[in-house]
């Protein structure tokens, strides 16, 4: 299946750290240790070719916390099928981030 | 507390990104902004939380927000690709609008860049395309020359032998001479264009053979013969593919050449064409071919040679090289010292990749002549396009002013008109292209036609294609940016209160200086169409000397394995006779040469009672006639007598020598009863040829060309004739009708006569003409062309700006008729206004006219290019061209109704 982007191992990193709830651009910067310069560009892209959604955090939670809505991204159904064809091919990357402390988007 | 954090918080990182954000698109900055802001915020309370807000964390989200430029980067792209598309659909949809302004800006443009591709293309193909050949760069000309210049001849061929085994400079050296070989194939005979070749011209030139193989030095190495196995030919791609249909057969096909069987062994690969541009080799032959005798001649030129230099050695040491084998080599021959000094000084190495041309020679000037006129019709046309988008972009000032106030930037909306000019051009190009076969095909056919046809290839390759493109690029920028930039220099707020109006008046100057350079360049241009059509009239006019109208003229070579001797003699003498008796047939006769056929024989004499100064006093042009010759071109005796049938082979010899030749060598002393001796080689002749004697006068005619003055003639009888072999003679008709009516009668006449015999360059004597004015004729034809063009685009755009002029001036107008204005009178204040640009524009172009026409006056016959006759006739046109367009817009003025123009206020 053609995803429409080229699912290196960066690639796959990071879709595994969304699919494992590392949803906000930080959060994934912070688990996989990838440079923010290449973190956002490719949650961009993503976006683009349609492997993540994004959003923004309810106004009232960000505003109960006093401080601005985040945006969070979550895989679609390509998304999740680019994953998994990634996995296939970096066996090693299934257990990654799994159990790991995550903080989840506060939906309202 | 919130505040207070708020502007704790406000920390580096997060100015950093708002200073990242201001280059992301605007459509996503906001978002852009909040996000990263969101986030580093929320590190920033989590850290300060924790307490743990000190410098070195500080520092890591510095360097995290960093990235953020990285992320606003890939953001560019998005900007591109929208705003891109976003500007050519708005860009068309603006087109689409006005349908009449698109139509005539493409169209402008089509013209005028489809003119400029045509032009080029010709360009290419004659004075900068290099040959389709290995490394042209190393490839030489060796030329001998001498105060007669080099004329592209190489020096006899046992020199070039030695030039061959001794040089140290050369990798290799190919000789090689024009041959048009009657050939019979499959049983009928016709006539080939082409060359005898050495073995090793195709490899050294780098030529492969595309089926079979080309010649190799052991085809070309018995005289007379060939290679041991007999004669070999290696067939162009054009010949195979026009005369064989691309039969593969075609290799091992035997023709006959004369008595010989001649095998063809292969097929060149395609573009090559030899190495004299203009004309196409159809067949190749090896050099030997020409037989020992000719290639022991020790000093005669008749062959050109071409030399691939060795890897750095430089041209003058290779010069050097030549220059001594070759000063060695004339001491020996012993050529007398006169003509060693003409033609024998010293050796000359010439670039060769370009090839062997009198076509570039003929046509560079003309050429470039050309290429200017059609570069300035581009840019009246760009002038055209310039001015109408000006108009455009003055009623668009609103649309730029709320652009401009609801922040748009002035690079943007520059980017957008930009993009509707490149919009308008590469319409305007691909319809040019669209032309340009057209305009090829007419070009080419100029060429390709009688006796002397030069063969010019012009495809549309990718250099004219990247010609076009890089023109149409051009021309947009040219004709684009100015009304950008005049369009987005506006302040928004009073052009928004008022749609039009502020800057009218400065767009309507630019306008005007736009058109008073329109009407300038088409002056120029009506000026030089005018010089050369006129120079075209004086030629065809000038007195030649013969009566051109109602003769036809065809080439006769009846086979020489059947026709010898007298048989021969009878044969000749049998065609003109059959020939004469047809009715509508005046006279007939038979020439070696007829006059403009672009062939010369020269002969050297010695005159009684005549002491030559030089050995150039000697040479007269010679040519070979039957008796009806001077009655069928009209010329006239005008002393002593004509030639008769009684001047035949055992008849006393007879010459006339024209009134050139009289005056030369006798004054006003009457050349009748003078004795003429020609000189002979004791190679072919035992004895010395008889003397000949003078017994008439004839007019002069022109023979080289129609601007040569008159050369010195001498006419000798066919029956008597010096030239050995004559295969080939041009039968002339004189018709009392048209004398295209009688081809298929005079051919089955001389069908008749004898068999086998071959028919070419079946032509009027007009037409033939014509033919030797193609240089003129291609000039003149387009210089008219052009200048029309020229004209009608300046009108167009003189009409344009005047209606606009009217329109932005109809209020004043109408305060003018309604305070008693008549409307002769307004019509008047529009016209004179008008004509006053025009008569500007006349005077500019007149000034460019007289300096700069001079650069033509080479290709002139019988005016100066000052000519003031040419000059006055294209100013009337001109003027009455440009007050036609004129009128139209000050009827219109004429016509306002004050009333409706004061209320529209």
């Amino acid at each position: 299946v053609d995803y429409g982007i080229k699912l290196s191992y960066t690639t796959a990193i990071i879709l595994q750290a969304i699919a494992n709830g590392y949803q906000y651009g930080f959060d994934i910067i912070d688990v996989t240790g990838l440079p923010s310069g290449t973190v956002y560009p490719a949650l961009r892209r993503f976006e683009e070719v349609g492997l993540c959604d994004s959003r923004w955090e309810a106004d009232e939670v960000a505003e109960r916390e006093q401080r601005s809505p985040r945006r969070y991204y979550e895989l679609t159904e390509d998304g999740r099928g680019a994953l998994a064809e990634a996995l296939k091919r970096y066996r090693a990357l299934e257990n990654f981030f799994v159990g790991a402390k995550k903080p989840r988007p506060s939906d309202a | 507390m919130l505040d207070h954090n708020k502007r704790r918080f406000t920390s580096l990182s997060r100015r950093l990104i708002g200073f990242i954000g201001v280059i992301v698109p605007r459509r996503f900055r906001a978002r852009f902004r909040q996000e990263w802001e969101a986030e580093l915020e929320y590190r920033e309370e989590l850290l300060a939380r924790w307490d743990r807000l000190d410098w070195r964390n500080r520092l890591k989200l510095l360097w995290r927000s960093l990235g953020a430029f990285w992320d606003a980067l890939w953001l560019q792209r998005q900007r591109w690709e929208d705003e891109m598309i976003q500007d050519l659909r708005f860009g068309v949809r603006m087109l689409l609008k006005d349908k009449g302004f698109t139509a005539v800006a493409v169209l402008s443009l089509a013209l005028g860049i489809g003119a400029n591709t045509a032009i080029f293309s010709l360009i290419d193909a004659v004075l900068l395309k290099t040959l389709p050949v290995e490394r042209p760069d190393q490839l030489y000309f060796i030329q001998n020359a001498g105060t007669r210049g080099p004329d592209g001849g190489a020096p006899p061929y046992p020199c070039f032998e030695r030039f061959r085994d001794r040089n140290q400079s050369f990798a290799g050296m190919a000789a090689f001479s024009q041959l048009d070989p009657r050939l019979r194939i499959d049983g009928q005979i016709e006539e080939a264009r082409g060359q005898r070749v050495s073995g090793n011209y195709f490899s050294l030139l780098g030529v492969k053979a595309i089926l079979g193989r080309t010649l190799s030095p052991v085809d070309d190495s018995v005289p007379g013969k060939g290679g041991p196995d007999g004669l070999v030919a290696v067939i162009s791609y054009n010949y195979w593919t026009r005369r064989f249909g691309r039969d593969p057969a075609v290799v091992g096909k035997v023709v006959q050449l004369g008595d010989d069987p001649v095998t063809i062994v292969g097929v060149t690969q395609p573009e090559f064409y030899g190495l004299i541009p203009g004309r196409e080799g159809d067949i190749s032959l090896p050099m030997m071919v020409v037989g020992a005798d000719v290639l022991t001649e020790k000093t005669s030129r008749w062959f050109a040679a071409v030399g691939r230099l060795k890897p750095g050695v430089p041209v003058e040491q290779a010069r050097a090289d030549l220059d001594t084998t070759f000063q060695s080599y004339m001491d020996e021959t012993g050529v007398n010292a006169e003509r060693r000094r003409e033609f024998f000084a010293r050796i000359d190495l010439s670039p060769a990749g370009k090839g062997l041309s009198r076509l570039r020679r003929q046509f560079s000037q003309p050429l470039q002549a050309l290429m200017a006129i059609v570069a300035m019709v581009l840019l009246i046309a760009c002038a055209n396009v310039a001015n109408l988008l000006m108009a455009r972009a003055t009623a668009r000032r609103k649309e730029f002013a709320v652009r401009l106030a609801m922040g748009a930037s002035r690079i943007r909306i520059m980017r957008q008109l930009l993009t509707e000019s490149l919009l308008l051009v590469s319409l305007g190009g691909s319809l040019g292209l669209l032309f340009a076969p057209w305009g090829s095909a007419f070009l080419a056919s100029f060429f390709g036609a009688g006796r002397d046809r030069l063969f010019i290839d012009l495809p549309l390759d990718h250099r004219v294609l990247l010609f076009t493109t890089g023109l149409s690029l051009l021309t947009g920028l040219i004709f684009g940016l100015a009304p950008a930039l005049q369009a987005t220099r506006v302040d928004p707020s009073p052009a928004l209160k008022d749609g039009a109006g502020a800057s009218g008046r400065s767009r309507s100057r630019f306008g005007k200086s736009l058109v008073v350079a329109q009407v300038a360049l088409s002056l120029l241009l009506l000026v030089v169409a005018g010089l050369f059509a006129r120079t075209l009239h004086n030629l065809k006019s000038v007195d030649a000397g013969f009566q051109a109208d109602g003769v036809l003229t065809m080439d006769v070579a009846p086979p020489e394995t059947l026709y010898q001797g007298v048989r021969l003699a009878n044969l000749r003498k049998d065609i003109v006779a059959r020939v004469e008796r047809l009715p509508g047939v005046r006279s007939a006769s038979l020439g070696a040469l007829s006059p403009l056929a672009g062939y010369n024989r020269g002969v050297s004499i010695e005159v009684s009672n005549f002491t030559p100064r030089s050995g150039q006093d000697n040479e007269i042009s010679m040519n070979q006639v039957s008796p009806g010759y001077f009655q069928t071109f009209g010329v006239s005796v005008l002393r002593g007598r004509g030639l008769t049938d009684a001047d035949n082979e055992s008849a006393p010899r007879v010459a006339l020598f024209n009134e050139a030749a009289a005056r030369f060598y006798f004054g006003d002393r009457s050349p009748l009863g003078a004795i003429i001796r020609f000189g002979y080689s004791p190679r072919y002749e035992k004895e010395p040829p008889p003397p000949y004697e003078i017994v008439g006068v004839v007019r002069d005619t022109r023979y080289d060309n129609l601007r040569e003055p008159d050369t010195r003639m001498i006419y000798l009888p066919l029956a008597q004739k010096r030239d050995r072999l004559l295969g080939q003679l041009t039968l002339a008709v004189r018709a009392e009708g048209r004398p295209t009516e009688l081809i298929a009668a005079t051919i089955n006449e001389i069908r008749g006569a004898g068999s086998d015999i071959l028919i070419t360059n079946i032509a009027s004597f007009n037409e033939q003409i014509d033919q030797s004015l193609v240089r003129e004729r291609l000039v003149a034809t387009l210089s008219l062309f052009f200048g029309a063009l020229a004209l009608l685009l300046a009108c167009i755009g003189l009409y344009g700006v005047m209606s606009y002029d009217v329109a932005r001036r109809t209020h004043e107008i109408g305060v003018r008729m309604a305070l008693g204005a008549s409307s002769r009178r307004v019509m008047r204040l529009v016209l004179r206004e008008t004509l006053l640009w025009v008569a500007l524009g006349s005077a500019l172009g007149l000034g460019a006219a007289l300096a700069t026409t001079r650069w033509v006056e080479s290709l002139l016959f019988g005016l100066k290019p000052h000519d003031p006759l040419t000059i006055g006739l294209a100013a009337i046109v001109l003027l009455a061209v440009a007050a036609v367009a004129a009128y139209l817009p000050a009827r219109r003025a004429s016509r306002v109704d004050p009333m409706a123009a004061l209320r529209r206020e």
